[in-house]
């Protein structure tokens, strides 16, 4: 008697999956452990970063700041020159920190990074094409800072950086998950904007900083470091 | 003259390639669950796996396979491709490993039975799910860590121990413990529920049991985890750190879930002595009538 097709279909759909299946028991059986793997890979982050709006004068790479809850697996600092008119020149400078299993809480990271009390200076939260970041001005300083995520977003607080990992990044997530990644991305780049100066002249110095701190985020955007298996 | 018949068909039969699939992705699971360290998980898993197995082979001659029903073949290969794909990649522990025995189960029905035919599975697939609720959800969902302190409170009360409780603190003159959800022995309580489902599902009991062991089981658990943390309020005193930690975590806390278990054990085993017992009573009359 002549099989039917759809039978047909059955036996070939059980046939490959039995051979896959005993595929995937031989790969599981012959891998190593977890544990067993590599340690934290090292990651350096590029000593130069060139803007439009400014001029990149130095770098240096940093010693983490932070305690053992926060990892950090690279630390560097830029110190950027802005020309305005009549020759006057700014020095601002731009710190990025790689964060690894990242919460997302901006605040207690700048406590931790310039060894500020909680409530320092006067904060403001303000938004860019990114998305948020916190300005912070002291009494002769100004700070920009953020969370830049893999997906191209800047946030301040945990519950935006955390909601977009729970329900925006779910839609790039599905696949690299299935094939081994974790189901949410939770590295970020947490970098910082710091320059001295009066408040009175802030209203003039805003617009250049702001320019500066936009093509840098942008910059770092395009340049999120890869992924690597080890760093979850 | 005799051919021999092998023809493909003969020799890779149906319910084989079923059966073939259902021990591979049972021994993938397992040696996942293996690799992660989960050894609650993981003697669990073993335990329903093999009760799976043993359901279906003593029904084998009776389940029913769909003939037409490509869309259920080609949605229970696509389930059953998800879970290889993603077991194929995992390299530790990961909560899907809580899923994916379920997710199999339907898979592999829907292949061999089609949408209709699932339903003749649903104890199978019942048992399954009992691996799905991780622990600290259960904790989060079902906090019964007051109970437990009041149920504690009281059998160190009648041991003759001066105790008072605030709430889910435990006090006594030397020390005191503060019973946390994760302690109030909800884990516990869910894997003797379980694997009373799955006595009920494997024996025939009368109906009062499919009641009365699922209770059993859950009050098994509450009363020996109690015990185990009245043990812990005695020993929370500065002098036995260590004694409290092998009761607390250590091998301690897992000689409780081991006597959890034989209890439940014994109780299954009253319940098949009092079965028989009543089978041999209402067999004992039809023989003297036969006699007379």
């Amino acid at each position: 008697m002549k099989t039917p097709w759809p039978e047909k279909l059955r036996l070939l759909i059980l046939g490959i999956l039995l051979l896959a299946g005993a595929g995937v028991l031989v790969k599981i059986i012959f891998t190593p452990k977890s544990t067993e793997l590599q340690a934290q890979p090292q990651i350096t982050l590029p000593n130069s970063v060139p803007l439009s709006s400014g001029t990149l004068f130095s770098s240096r790479s940093l010693s983490s700041p932070f305690d053992q809850e926060i990892h950090s697996l690279a630390d560097q600092a830029y110190q950027y020159q802005i020309v305005l008119e009549q020759n006057f020149q700014l020095q601002p400078t731009l710190q990025v920190h790689y964060i690894v299993r990242s919460t997302g809480d901006v605040k207690r990271y700048v406590k931790q990074a310039f060894s500020l009390p909680s409530q320092a200076g006067k904060s403001e939260l303000k938004h860019n094409l990114f998305g948020d970041y916190l300005q912070i001005l002291e009494s002769d300083q100004l700070q920009f800072s953020t969370c830049l995520d893999p997906y191209g977003r800047s946030t301040v607080s945990i519950r935006d950086y955390q909601g977009n990992r729970n329900f925006r990044d779910i839609r790039y997530r599905l696949l690299p998950w299935l094939l081994g990644a974790p189901l949410k991305d939770e590295r970020c780049l947490f970098t910082t904007l710091t320059i001295a100066l009066e408040p009175k002249d802030l209203p003039t110095l805003e617009p250049p900083l702001e320019s500066l701190w936009q093509d840098w985020c942008q910059w770092w955007i395009n340049n999120f470091p890869e992924y690597r298996s080890q760093e979850g | 003259m005799l051919k021999p018949n092998l023809s493909l068909q003969r020799i890779v039969s149906l319910p084989m390639l079923l059966t073939g699939l259902l021990v591979t992705l049972s021994l993938i699971h397992l040696s996942l669950v293996l690799k992660g360290n989960e050894g609650s998980l993981f003697g669990t898993s073993v335990l329903y796996w093999a009760a799976i197995f043993a359901m279906v082979w003593s029904r084998r001659s009776t389940l029913k396979y769909s003939k037409n029903s490509v869309l259920a073949v080609m949605l229970g290969g696509s389930l059953l491709g998800l879970v290889l794909l993603k077991s194929s990649s995992m390299q530790g522990f990961d909560p899907f490993l809580r899923i994916s025995p379920f997710l199999s189960g339907v898979g592999v029905a829907l292949v061999a039975s089609g949408f209709r035919g699932v339903r003749q599975y649903w104890r199978e697939l019942i048992i399954l799910g009992f691996l799905i609720p991780p622990p600290a959800l259960l904790a989060e969902v079902i906090d019964t860590s007051l109970v437990t302190a009041q149920m504690t409170t009281l059998m160190l009360w009648y041991s003759g121990f001066d105790v008072l409780r605030d709430g889910v603190f435990i006090l006594i003159a030397q020390g005191g413990v503060e019973v946390y959800p994760g302690c109030s022995g909800l884990e516990t309580m869910f894997q003797l529920l379980g694997l009373a489902v799955l006595f009920l599902f494997y024996v025939e009991t009368p109906r009062i049991q499919k009641v009365l062991l699922p209770v059993v089981a859950i009050s098994i658990a509450f009363v020996m985890n109690a015990i185990r943390v009245g043990i812990m309020v005695v020993l929370s005193t500065p002098e036995t750190p260590q004694a409290f930690e092998y009761w607390h975590k250590g091998d301690g806390s897992l000689v409780f879930s081991l006597i959890s278990v034989v209890l439940l054990g014994c109780y299954c085993l009253f319940i098949l002595r009092e079965d028989a017992e009543v089978s041999e009573e209402n067999a004992d009359p039809s023989e003297g009538d036969e006699t007379t």
